[in-house]
């Protein structure tokens, strides 16, 4: 093994490269309760969203996926559920979907009588953990233990002409080393998917890719024609683009398609269905087991994900961009070492150090809908 | 007070009340918002209905004041009104409803 | 005559609080847009995960929402904070400012540095803040008030003590010329014939029947007919015998008077009087949509104990039973389970809202204020792009 970093077991098999206590809000109604005690608790991290009732069908499934996924995230030490208690996703359905492979409770405001004791009892529990994690010592962990993602947001032309390659060049050295990839696959992404197919062998897996090129397809309801959705063919230069971003998922077989909030089953590339929203397709990330993100983009992005150190990637444009929250730049002036400089920040962040997003504590954490709300 | 109020009638027009606590056959009852004492024919849990008006079959079920039901059998007053002798209204009660353009006992 | 002690706005509306805010146009700047409100004591952050990526007819939902909140009665200054080059943010405060608004933009690009943009905005709230505190207020009338009516974690009793009493302060202030709004369209399913009937003209009760049939249709191609799923076996357990009856208990919080207009989600009524706006029975996203629409204040009915409030608008909440009351008093600020317990009339807890209401409008706390439920999520009606 090439690489390692300094992480977190856990009795899983998996690593984290954080060791957070998650508090997870089960419904928007806790979701007040959940930030005070993350505020009054340091070392938590507060998954507040604005979903949880009032859902129906796949809507309500990816709501509970995604939050079991966020409580079994590698870099979540151990996990305290708040519910309300007459919310659609039961605090007790999403218990029974946990593995028991750390700590896991689950508290709701009605039965604890009120917002101020679900506080007082979220803090001494989450108190408790947060002792017990830093009592955990970091270990030398081999990088395949680790799932990596890679989000390329807003990018041109110009900026893929310098990323592409390079971050293609990194995520088939992680795939070689075993270290488990998620690549992000927004709809600038997705005119490639038929030439993305072809590096799959799974025909079901396939299918998705090529119905994805075929055209912009996505759920709407504001109108009440049975499952109406927006349909849009892509034009010549989306394809283009399109072609550019791919080379960016490097070359090497791709082993799933995942949605819905799944977490995949076997090391290796898989590509994840997202939208062009930012904080959404960090936080599936999150939900699907990733332990860091690496963002490509033109311009620096302004928020990273609550749980999840986030490395920001951008090419060298105007002088006067952001660069306080950019970590790493790839130069125009030929320096070839890209690759494994990047693998280093990697392992370093991997290991501990701070991202600029991190610096600034600038985080956070959504579910998107797949249905309106009732 | 002398008599405990065990039911409450929520408009002045209907022929139901809710009970406010779980109510036993044979007691007397008096009810919010109507004269006089009514007695309670079958044991009728809190939160569920008590004919306080004679209702026909087919008749209207009223309660705050609006129609919430159709009688499927006669329902004499201090019976409990619930799923086995009311059903909901279908479309053509709904367009007669409407047609009369209000509701009356 | 009923009066109250507001803050009059430049646009003619009247505030019963004067909040500073700091409201994201996109998810992206939500954490900055704590972060700068955390700055100044005080200043309520308001943020949501709306905005980016987004199809059309919800880039108009959220403007309408962002534009109804940042530009509410009760806000006296509120700075905005977007992204990019061709952001709404600047549309906003463009619209605001017209209307004579104290209102800023701050949009985070590549011509400023993030903490040049915070400082910026720091001073500006700092500003705001000292503003606000200088604004006098005055002596208005109850007909200026809009109320929102809500409910959340219903329970057997909502129908029978909570929804009914705010149905009979509902006819009371509308007869007091003011302005209620009901919402919630989900809940007057089986019951759309007896509001429709209630309409001013043929026009708003149609509206209210499509409004009604658009939602049965969403309902059912996510795989659920409301029709057939209600009343719910619990539902039967509890007393309730038809569909008719369940939505009966909602919609009574509406009372009795006539229904002057059907509008949608964080639109504002153009009427006075009894009103319904088109929203979801997620409650804290109908409640987003109430205040947007510009009520000042909300009632919010609830038998098994829900926290939440808004960031702008008091919430008063009204527990439907006795129980709850006294196993939760930090949430509840009227108790409606009297009329069980203690046999007071509708009409009682009716005025006693109505007491409450006036109160709260001249700067009483409520429990949502109190314990700090600013929560607030905006109806979404596609799928991210």
């Amino acid at each position: 093994m090439k690489y390692f970093f300094n992480g977190f077991r856990r009795n899983d098999g998996s690593a984290g490269t954080r060791n957070y206590v998650g508090i997870v809000s089960s419904v928007i109604c806790s979701s007040a309760v959940v930030r005070e005690i993350s505020e009054k608790v340091d070392g938590t991290v507060p998954f507040v969203h604005a979903n949880g009732c009032a859902q129906l069908g796949d809507d309500l499934k990816l709501t509970k996926n995604m939050l079991v996924g966020v409580t079994t995230n590698p870099n979540i030490h151990s996990a305290l559920i708040v519910g309300l208690g007459c919310e659609t996703n039961q605090v007790s359905g999403m218990l029974k979907s946990i593995p028991k492979t750390k700590p896991i409770t689950g508290i709701g405001i009605q039965q604890l009588f009120g917002g101020e004791n679900t506080i007082n009892k979220g803090v001494s529990i989450t108190k408790e953990w947060v002792e017990a994690a830093a009592k955990q010592k970091r270990e030398k962990i081999p990088l395949s233990s680790l799932t990596i993602g890679v989000l390329a947001v807003e990018h041109d032309d110009h900026s893929l002409a310098t990323t592409t390659s390079v971050i293609g060049q990194v995520v088939d050295e992680l795939v070689d080393s075993q270290v488990n990839v998620i690549f992000g696959m927004s709809k600038t992404l997705e005119p490639a998917g038929d030439m993305l197919a072809e590096r799959i062998s799974d025909a079901d897996e396939k299918k998705k890719l090529i119905d994805a090129s075929k055209g912009l397809e996505r759920l709407r309801w504001s109108d009440a024609q049975l499952g109406s959705k927006t349909f849009s063919e892509f034009t010549d230069e989306q394809l283009h683009s399109a072609k550019l971003e791919a080379k960016m998922a490097g070359k090497k077989p791709i082993s799933s398609v995942l949605d819905f909030g799944e977490i995949p089953n076997k090391n290796g590339l898989h590509l994840m269905r997202n939208s062009s929203n930012l904080v959404e397709s960090l936080s599936k990330m999150a939900a699907a087991g990733c332990s860091a993100v690496i963002i490509v983009s033109s311009r620096g992005v302004l928020t990273g994900s609550v749980a999840l150190p986030c490395i920001t990637i951008t090419p060298e444009t105007d002088p006067n961009s952001f660069d306080e929250l950019v970590d790493y730049t790839i130069k125009n002036n030929g320096n070839n070492d890209y690759k494994e400089e990047i693998i280093a920040l990697l392992q370093e962040v991997c290991s501990g150090k701070k991202t600029k997003l991190e610096e600034l504590e600038l985080g956070e954490f959504s579910i998107p809908h797949l249905g309106t709300t009732y | 007070m002398e008599q405990k109020i065990g039911a409450l009638m929520l408009n002045s027009m209907d022929n139901v009340a809710v009970a406010l606590e779980n109510l036993k056959a044979g007691e007397s009852i008096s009810i919010q918002g109507k004269e006089g004492l009514v007695k309670v024919f079958k044991s009728i849990p809190y939160g569920h209905k008590i004919a306080v008006h004679p209702i026909l079959k087919d008749e209207k079920v009223i309660k705050y004041g609006e129609c919430m039901g159709i009688a499927t059998e006669t329902i004499p007053v201090g019976h409990h009104v619930h799923v086995s002798n009311v059903r909901g209204l279908n479309k053509e009660d709904k367009t007669a409803v409407t047609l009369k353009g209000g509701v009356e006992k | 005559m009923k009066f109250f002690k507001g803050y009059r706005r430049s646009d003619g509306s009247i505030g019963v609080r004067n909040h500073v805010i700091v409201i994201n146009t996109v998810g992206e700047v939500a954490s900055l847009t704590k972060k700068v409100a955390q700055m100044v004591p005080g200043v309520i952050p308001i943020v949501h995960q709306a905005g980016q990526s987004q199809s059309l007819e919800d880039i108009e939902q959220t403007m309408n929402a962002l534009l109804g909140t940042a530009g509410h009665a009760n806000v006296s200054g509120a700075l905005i904070l977007g992204m990019g080059q061709d952001d709404t943010a600047e549309e906003i405060v463009k619209v605001l400012k017209n209307k004579g608004r104290h209102v800023h933009s701050i949009n985070f690009n590549k011509t400023q540095s993030i903490s040049e943009a915070l400082r910026e905005g720091k001073l500006w709230l700092e500003n705001a803040k000292e503003r606000s505190e200088n604004e006098p207020t005055e002596m208005a009338d109850v007909s200026e008030l809009i109320i929102g009516l809500e409910c959340g974690g219903s329970d057997a009793w909502s129908g029978i003590t909570a929804n009914p009493a705010i149905g009979a302060f509902s006819d009371s202030i509308v007869k007091d010329g003011g302005t209620s709004i009901l919402a919630e369209t989900t809940e007057a399913v089986g019951t759309e014939h007896i509001l429709a009937r209630r309409a001013v003209n043929e026009a708003v009760g149609q509206k209210f029947l499509d409004i009604v049939k658009r939602y049965e249709e969403r309902a059912w191609a996510a795989g659920e007919n409301i029709r057939s799923a209600n009343p719910s076996p619990g539902n039967k357990v509890g007393g309730l015998t038809t569909l008719e009856e369940k939505s009966l208990g909602c919609i009574k919080k509406g009372g009795n008077s006539t229904l002057m207009e059907v509008i949608d989600y964080a639109q504002r009524p153009t009427e006075k009087g009894f009103i319904f706006m088109d929203t979801p029975g997620y409650d804290v996203e109908s409640v987003a949509g109430l205040v947007a629409g510009g009520s000042q204040i909300v009632l919010f009915s609830t038998g098994k104990g829900s926290p939440t409030g808004s960031p702008i608008a008091p919430v008063i909440k009204i527990g439907t039973n006795s129980k709850l009351y006294q196993n939760m008093p930090e949430h509840i600020d009227i108790n409606a389970g009297k009329i069980i317990d203690s046999y007071l009339s509708i009409e009682d807890i009716g005025k006693e809202i109505y007491e409450k209401v006036i109160s709260v409008a001249n700067g009483e706390v409520t429990s949502s204020e109190k314990h700090k439920n600013q929560e607030f999520s905006i109806w979404r009606l596609a799928e991210t792009m």
